[in-house]
């Protein structure tokens, strides 16, 4: 009696191998939705010759009603919708499968990182070819430029969403101040920093409160320039002027005490909610954020054109990868799931902000939120989400950009002379790069 | 050798039968050894080609004053988490231990439960308790009439507090296994003892001690590597920004080169002089340790 049961452990041992085998032909970790949605329709893939299509994204890229529309207006595609962890981890795991040269997904979600795929285009359909012309006209054009190479004739990714960047303001705190207080206003008198800071010194007098840190100060200037820390040539520029003088408006904004201290989020969340922050420049997704981060403060914000010009931090792409054995569905399927309509209902489940202009005076689009007086946030996100300009990408960004953020969060700190704080950092970074 | 491949081959059933935890072990554990020593002699962005760059990586980290400031706080944290966290560790063992502390049970869980809690957690709440502006240790600083303490602006405080999490969290877990080692010493010894008319402190120094040795080595030995691996604290604690001063580690600039930078290669080099790193302290360790037993 003994001895069979111990001659079953190996059988059993050796059939969860063969199993585990068996699971790297299909998604190992579809959601549980969606697995048990495809399952059927396994069993008959091979009667009705349905095609397989696998998608990879992450939580809040696409909503899954738009995926369930896809599946329900595409009947012969059998469309597998995996979610990945968002971040970095995302992005190492569709490097990996991309260099691994394996089989992958077909259709992949990118963020705005996607420029930095461009030297790897090979490893991309040219969405170009399968007819990506004749829908470019309905999306942003300097969004769907992110994704193509600098002569047009290669596009790697469908354009989602954007994250136009606008300023979140206390409207009860700019009128106690005595300063523009409506949207209009202070688009028409806050066009500046320089505006912008004046206005805030008023406003900390009123009312005691600041806008957020000098790394946050720094960072947005920063992303409202139309040149980066490179050029399209992969030359380092980011030890110049545009980045210099963004540093030291940076600098003097900390100096003369308009910004809060350089401090963990937790602690930024706790002053807003306490009337700490009178506004601060954000991206379109920092409404959810906001929300969640000071709910004491609900009616009393609202959102504005952002002073110093605007800016785009985010907003996603679909693409789909040279292994594919259906490049021709996975196009259509991406081009379905990135169509006005599709996106509109993606606006409204998370608050991804669409890059179809077409759309944004639809009544569909109006977006009237209670936390911020019933402000309609469409209308000022449509005119901070066109003409933006947007910088040369580099895979090297991020290095260049946490050295120079460490570096001046140093300044508030550790009170860092900022002046050693920037030759430190450029110190660092010409390290960085010299290998 | 070949006598070996012959047993092998004679035993092969056997062998397939055990086969899923050595051909697991190969793909997930040797491959990936094997192949990080190859990386770490190559530049790889982790999508293009790889570049054969022979001992550069090294070269350029035994250059790089980011590492050694990330071994020097290493270090640092790893002396201030462990030194007083083993100490207090052996005093609450020896005291659990004293045959007058009764519910001898419940004390054991107690000081083990921190060790089963989520870490991420864990700094989550240590962050608001350090927090500069509304931290709960800096409310009930002001509470008393003293001043506010900027824990996360200067490395010292840093440190402080993620040697403050080691210790919370590691404490009860050491103190539990040396609990169980003093429960190993013989009875007869401590009668002994006492018959000779010995102080508690004498009894400490002169058995208990000596008797634990082999015990304190393995907690040493085991907060070594933890030392040099400690990343989730200062990694959640700084969230998304650059690690706060005074609390980047090796394991998370590796992190960093490898996973935020796509410096493959480089992270590959880090992690083996990392091993490399351990491997000698554990040494170190282990000699000091024995050496009065010969």
């Amino acid at each position: 009696m003994k001895k069979k049961v111990w001659s079953g452990i190996p059988l059993v041992l050796g059939m969860m191998l063969v199993v585990t085998a068996c699971g790297d032909a299909t998604p190992a970790n579809t959601s549980a939705k969606d697995s048990a949605a495809s399952s059927p329709n396994k069993n008959e893939s091979a009667s009705s010759q349905k095609v397989s299509v696998n998608m990879w994204y992450w939580n809040g890229a696409i909503s899954d009603s738009t995926i369930d529309a896809a599946r329900k207006k595409f009947p012969n595609i059998d469309l597998q919708a995996q979610k990945l962890p968002s971040g970095s981890d995302y992005l190492t795991k569709l490097k990996t499968t991309v260099s691994g040269g394996g089989t992958g997904p077909d259709i992949v979600a990118m963020d705005s990182w996607v420029t930095t795929m461009l030297p790897y285009k090979d490893k991309f359909v040219n969405l170009y070819d399968q007819g990506a012309k004749d829908i470019q006209s309905q999306y942003l054009d300097w969004k769907w430029r992110m994704a193509a190479t600098a002569d047009n004739k290669y596009l790697i990714g469908l354009p989602i969403d954007v994250a136009p960047v606008v300023m979140y303001y206390r409207q009860d705190m700019f009128e106690k101040a005595g300063v523009p207080s409506t949207p209009e206003a202070i688009k028409s008198q806050v066009k500046t920093w320089d505006d912008y800071f004046n206005l805030s010194k008023k406003v900390k007098d009123a009312t005691g409160s600041q806008i957020l840190s000098i790394v946050d100060v720094f960072r947005n200037m920063i992303g409202q320039n139309s040149e980066g820390y490179f050029t399209t040539e992969g030359k380092y520029i980011g030890d110049q002027a545009h980045i210099k003088d963004a540093w030291d408006r940076a600098v003097k904004a900390y100096q003369s005490g308009l910004t809060y201290a350089n401090t963990s989020d937790t602690e930024k969340n706790a002053a807003m909610n306490n009337n700490k922050i009178s506004s601060f420049i954000g991206a379109s997704w920092a409404v959810g954020d906001l929300m969640g981060a000071a709910p004491d403060t609900k009616g009393k914000w609202r959102i504005a054109y952002p002073a110093g010009g605007i800016g785009n931090q985010g907003g996603s792409f679909f693409g789909v990868l040279k292994s594919s054995k259906n490049p021709k569905e996975a196009y259509e399927v991406i081009k379905f799931l990135v169509n006005p309509d599709n996106l509109v209902a993606g606006y409204k489940e998370f608050g991804n902000y669409p890059s179809t202009p077409e759309i944004y005076s639809k009544p569909d689009m109006v977006n009237k939120n209670e936390f911020f007086g019933d402000q309609d946030l469409s209308s000022v996100f449509a005119e901070a989400a066109k003409d933006v300009k947007i910088a040369p990408a580099d895979p090297r960004d991020d290095v260049v950009a946490s050295t120079l953020t460490e570096e001046i969060g140093l300044v508030d700190t550790q009170k860092k002379d900022p002046e050693k704080a920037w030759k430190d950092a450029q110190d660092k970074i010409k390290r960085q790069l010299s290998r | 050798m070949g006598g070996l491949f012959k047993e092998i081959y004679k035993h092969r059933t056997l062998y397939l039968f055990i086969s899923p935890f050595y051909i697991l072990f190969l793909i997930f554990s040797v491959f990936p050894i094997l192949f990080s020593i190859y990386l770490a002699m190559h530049k790889w962005d982790g999508i293009g080609d790889m570049k054969f760059v022979g001992m550069n990586n090294f070269n350029y980290m035994f250059h790089d004053p980011a590492f050694w400031n990330a071994l020097y706080n290493n270090v640092a944290l790893w002396i201030l988490g462990n030194a007083p966290q083993l100490l207090c560790a052996l005093v609450v063992a020896y005291v659990i231990n004293l045959a007058v502390v009764r519910f001898k049970g419940f004390y054991r869980i107690a000081y083990f439960l921190p060790n089963v809690t989520a870490m991420v957690a864990v700094v989550i709440i240590f962050q608001s308790l350090f927090g500069n502006e509304y931290g709960l240790i800096n409310f009930l600083l002001e509470k008393l009439g003293l001043d506010k303490i900027a824990w996360l602006n200067s490395s010292f405080g840093v440190r402080v507090v993620i040697a403050a999490m080691i210790c919370w969290r590691y404490m009860g877990y050491n103190a539990v296994i040396y609990l169980s080692g003093l429960q190993r010493i013989p009875k007869d010894l401590y009668e002994a003892a006492e018959l000779d008319g010995a102080t508690l402190f004498q009894t400490f120094m002169k058995i208990t001690l000596p008797m634990l040795r082999p015990i304190i080595l393995f907690s040493v030995m085991m907060s070594t590597i933890g030392g040099f691996q400690i990343f989730t604290e200062p990694q959640v604690l700084a969230g998304n920004q650059p690690p706060y001063p005074g609390s980047d580690t090796v394991v998370l600039y590796m992190y960093r080169e490898g996973f935020n930078y796509q410096n493959y290669g480089y992270a590959a080099a880090v992690s083996w002089v990392l091993f490399i790193i351990i491997g000698l302290l554990s040494v170190v360790n282990w000699k000091f340790f024995n050496k009065s037993d010969d």
